[in-house]
């Protein structure tokens, strides 16, 4: 039976729209980019290995930045984010090694970030919203590896130019416009993706089209002919140079994700989701190294769910950002950004109107407007050639459906170079957000600020050295505070009915450890740990968040075999979360201590075999499996899985 | 950018790609609820006694739409376009009852339903009020049911020759009911043809006296003698642990089939454990029909 009625209580279930598991996947090999002039991270001194394989694939960095500010030796090289099994290339999908990330479950891709659910961590791509970043059913991220240049993970107390999300963000920027041809495609078992950059106006101009394409229908077809799996995006961006300092661009990016069932000759939809962005930039090179981006984005976001229902937000943003060093020893950082949200929800059609579910439904995400005004700024000083402070600050406006509310976020991060090799890094932040939906969907936001605010303290501390054999080490403490949580699924409601979004106060503590040699040395790997306990407090009771894993422990190594062999394992371990019962008893008691699930662990492999032709041209074949021990999962009692993800693909570029 | 392209990402990206609902418009089931005579105005036993109900409250809803036959490894004929996901409270001892879900599908789809304790948004129905409903969500444990809210509250009285024996009982054990054969023998009455744009009604009939008779079986005698019997203290009061203290009486009337799990603390039966297994079940049935399949069901 085709069962397309969706009771909005059950929501979660959207979240398995992403973990459908027996899909292949394979990334693509992203392009060569020039090295950024600014912020570019320096690969360890003494590491010919690393140099020649960045060489192949510089640019990628993933960097944890919340309280390394700025960015330097914790990155991840774009070479490394390719030598890590079970990321298939990705950027995005690297971030889950990252100390403090805690997931949700394995292979998911949504996560905690040192307390903070999935709904408080934002998505950004060079400064544009993104609503979510992965393809539904396990598939690859919405943006091809390609064109993005950086990932940055700020864990907490990230700088003042981010706000409106109380947990962590994940930021993304582009990569430099180019003007020489280049491109690479890849082809899988499962989808089929390309990318090509080149120059026109003599060089004053830069054009980039790319995009990926499932053709998961026509498998679906031999093996569940019922179900329809869809899913495609693409990337494009014109620029062009009106003077030596001055560039207009165009960047538009979209996705589109889209799961149904037909039986008995009734297409019924199951999951769809959406979003496109155009965003038009002005951007200025200012003197002494300063820059000025004046920008305006639309967007479009739409998620269709069964029964009938889908959420839609029409959007527009103007921003405007700054970066002027006053002196060698100040810089002036500042901006602001105002976002208009037209969010319109279509009732269902075929609901029994006193269905208190379809009345959540509607309450949660009833059609109306939002808007929010920001501004920002902050000061990099470096009173000493050892001492970087910046102090910064962030306020935001927020108006909802009628209702409003006012924002002041300080951030605070200081950097001490106590030695050559070693540093010490501080941070400490407030961030505001309005109540966020169990996971970041398209076009659901909920709606009139109800409840109010989330807010949260974050602080870090820590230490980062350098070692021998081109070793860093860091272990960083942290505390996150957070107030009026919406956390629905770290408390886990009575009945799981998401609909009560209950508030909560959380806390999450902990301990990470990170050790790393540059995954694409000849010899490389990392060990990432993170110690932490996350909690909450409702109605009296404190209690484990649902996800609060105690232990998580993540290690790589990868080998380079010569003759164009590389291979590479990875190695994960989680405790078990807790067990909290979510019947309607659990609504007045929750254990402090309950019992966990079990320790869950996977083993992640990737070989490759590449081959060059004349200069810059390359072919790879790579075989990639996520859980090759293909171990089960258990969350709340349940087992799930196993969530195994094979990939065998080709791969080339130019 | 091809001609071809051009168009259609302009169009993505303006009004969006994703296809709109295409289904074709479904056929509706409305399920209300009524109590039978018996459980409004009270009824007399076969064995003389006058019974009346003071509160019958229950709560029905969750309406639902199933494939008749849910076994089949093939799809089945039943769309669901949509179920309700919420009960209502009714008092059938006092008010005439109402409406209960409205469902929406295509095809041939068997209506389920359940009896169940009120939960935090459950809706007050005809009769109740929010100290019934508080009342009934109050959770606790029995020899049936363990930690769950109140199902059905019953309270009436039973009057003969002067003699009066109350009874106030609490059943905490929910139920999913389903596949209410037709009293004629035909093809179920919970399983009906929708089609598009058809509107079918079905009722829910609550048979308080169901709960006394001395065997589960329609052609069983309703009595009332054993309850007032099994009032061991004489206070008037007839409490379910007096009645799980008495020894079932199995008559001609009883089924071959369907009697109580076969574990040894349940044997041999009290009248309690008859009551609460065996004519629980039957208390709710669709107009129309026979007894309905129900299930035990948090």
């Amino acid at each position: 039976m085709v069962k397309s009625a969706f009771h909005w209580g059950e929501l979660s279930c959207v979240a398995a729209v992403w973990l459908c598991p027996s899909i292949a996947k394979a990334e693509p090999l992203p392009p060569p980019v020039p090295p950024r002039e600014t912020e570019q991270t320096e690969p360890p001194a003494g590491d010919a290995a690393e140099s020649e394989a960045a060489a192949d694939a510089p640019g990628i960095d993933v960097t944890v930045t919340g309280q390394k500010h700025p960015p330097s030796v914790t990155s991840l090289t774009r070479g490394e984010v390719r030598q890590l099994p079970g990321a298939f290339g990705d950027p995005f999908r690297a971030i889950e090694i990252l100390p403090g990330v805690t997931p949700i479950i394995s292979g998911l891709p949504f996560f905690y970030v040192r307390g903070a659910p999935p709904g408080n961590v934002g998505y950004f791509l060079d400064g544009v919203r993104v609503p979510y970043l992965f393809h539904a059913a396990a598939g690859p991220s919405v943006v091809h590896p390609g064109i993005v240049e950086r990932v940055d993970l700020y864990a907490g107390a990230y700088p003042a130019q981010y706000g409106r999300y109380a947990g962590a963000i994940v930021s993304a920027e582009a990569s430099e416009p180019r003007t020489d041809w280049h491109g690479e495609a890849n082809l899988r078992l499962v989808d089929a993706g390309a990318l090509v950059e080149g120059g026109f106006a003599d060089g004053r101009g830069s054009a980039l089209l790319g995009g990926r394409y499932s053709y998961t229908a026509g498998i679906f077809s031999l093996i569940s002919p019922e179900i329809t799996l869809d899913y495609r995006d693409y990337q494009a961006r014109v620029s062009y140079d009106i003077t030596s300092k001055d560039r207009v661009s165009l960047f538009s990016f979209g996705a589109y994700d889209y799961l149904s069932s037909t039986e008995n000759e009734i297409e019924t939809v199951l999951f769809g989701a959406e979003f496109y962005r155009v965003d038009g930039r002005y951007d200025v090179k200012l003197p002494k190294g300063g820059s000025l981006r004046l920008a305006a984005t639309w967007g479009y976001d739409q998620t269709r769910v069964a029964d009938g229902r889908n959420t839609k937000d029409l959007s527009f943003g103007t921003r405007f950002e700054l970066k002027q060093p006053i002196s060698e020893t100040l810089t002036v950082r500042g901006g602001f950004d105002v976002q208009h949200d037209s969010y319109s929800a279509a009732k269902q059609l075929y609901v029994d109107p006193d269905d208190p579910d379809a009345d959540a439904f509607n309450s949660l995400f009833p059609p109306r407007t939002d808007a929010v005004i920001g501004a920002w700024a902050d000061l990099v000083w470096q009173p000493t050639p050892r001492v970087t402070l910046t102090p910064g600050v962030r306020v935001d406006a927020f108006a909802s459906n009628g209702a409003q509310a006012l924002s002041a976020d300080p951030r605070f991060a200081l950097v001490v170079n106590a030695h050559e090799r070693v540093r010490l890094l501080s941070a400490i932040g407030m961030a505001h957000q309005p109540p966020s939906f169990i996971v970041p969907l398209p076009g659901l936001a909920v709606a009139s600020l109800r409840g109010g605010l989330q807010r949260s303290v974050q602080a870090s501390a820590g230490v980062e050295v350098d070692l021998p054999f081109s070793l860093t080490a860091s272990v960083t403490a942290f505390d996150s505070i957070f107030f009026n949580m919406s956390d629905t699924l770290g408390v886990r409601p009575p009945g799981d009915d998401i609909n009560q979004v209950p508030r909560s106060q959380g806390n999450a503590k902990g301990l990470e450890v990170y050790l790393r040699r540059s995954l694409s040395s000849r010899l490389g790997g990392f060990i990432a740990y993170t110690f932490s306990r996350s909690t909450r407090s409702i109605d009296g009771f404190k209690f484990p968040a649902a996800f609060d894993r105690s232990h998580v422990l993540h290690s790589a190594l990868s080998f380079d075999m010569g003759r164009g062999w590389r291979s590479g394992a990875r190695f994960s371990i989680y405790s078990g979360p807790p067990i909290l019962d979510s019947s309607a008893a659990s609504a007045l008691f929750r254990p402090s201590d309950p019992e966990r699930d079990p320790v869950f662990f996977r083993l992640d492999f990737r070989v490759e075999k590449k081959w060059r032709f004349l200069e810059t041209t390359w072919i790879s074949l790579v075989l990639e499996m996520v859980n090759a021990t293909l171990n089960t999962e258990t969350i709340n009692g349940n087992e799930i899985g196993p969530v195994s993800i094979p990939s065998f693909g080709l791969e080339g570029g130019f | 950018m091809s001609r071809a392209w051009g168009p259609l990402l302009s169009a993505c990206v303006t009004v969006g790609c994703l296809p709109a609902d295409s289904r074709p418009t479904p056929g509706s089931v409305f399920v209300s609820a009524q109590p039978s005579e018996a459980t409004r105005g009270g009824f007399t036993t076969a064995d003389g006694w006058q019974v009346r109900f003071e509160s019958f409250l229950t709560a029905l809803g969750d309406v639902d739409l199933h494939d008749p036959d849910e076994d089949g490894d093939e799809p089945g004929p039943c769309n669901l376009y949509s179920e309700t996901h919420y009960e209502k409270l009714f008092d059938f001892a006092t008010a005439e009852g109402g409406k209960v879900g409205l469902v929406y599908g295509l095809g041939e789809c068997s209506v389920e339903y359940r009896v169940r304790g009120p939960s935090e948004s459950a809706l007050l129905g005809a009769g109740a009020d929010s100290e019934d409903a508080a009342l009934m969500r109050a959770r606790g444990s029995d020899a049936y049911a363990e930690d769950e809210r109140v199902a059905l509250l019953v309270r009436g009285v039973g009057l003969r020759d002067g003699v009066e024996k109350r009874f106030e009982w609490s059943f905490r054990r929910s139920f999913e009911v389903a596949k209410c054969s037709a009293e004629s023998g035909d093809s179920p009455v919970s399983v009906v043809g929708l089609t598009g744009g058809a509107a079918i009604e079905l009722r829910i009939v609550v048979k308080g006296d169901e709960l006394f008779r001395v065997a589960p079986n329609d052609d069983a005698p309703i009595e009332f003698d054993r309850y007032a019997a099994a009032d061991a203290d004489d206070d008037g009061n007839i409490s379910f642990i007096e009645l799980d203290a008495v020894p079932a009486e199995l008559s001609d009337e009883w089924p071959q089939e369907g009697l109580p799990a076969d574990e040894p603390d349940l044997e041999p039966f009290s009248l309690g454990t008859v009551v609460y297994e065996l004519l629980l079940p039957r208390v709710t049935r669709l107009l129309g029909s026979g007894v309905c399949e129900a299930r035990g069901r948090p």
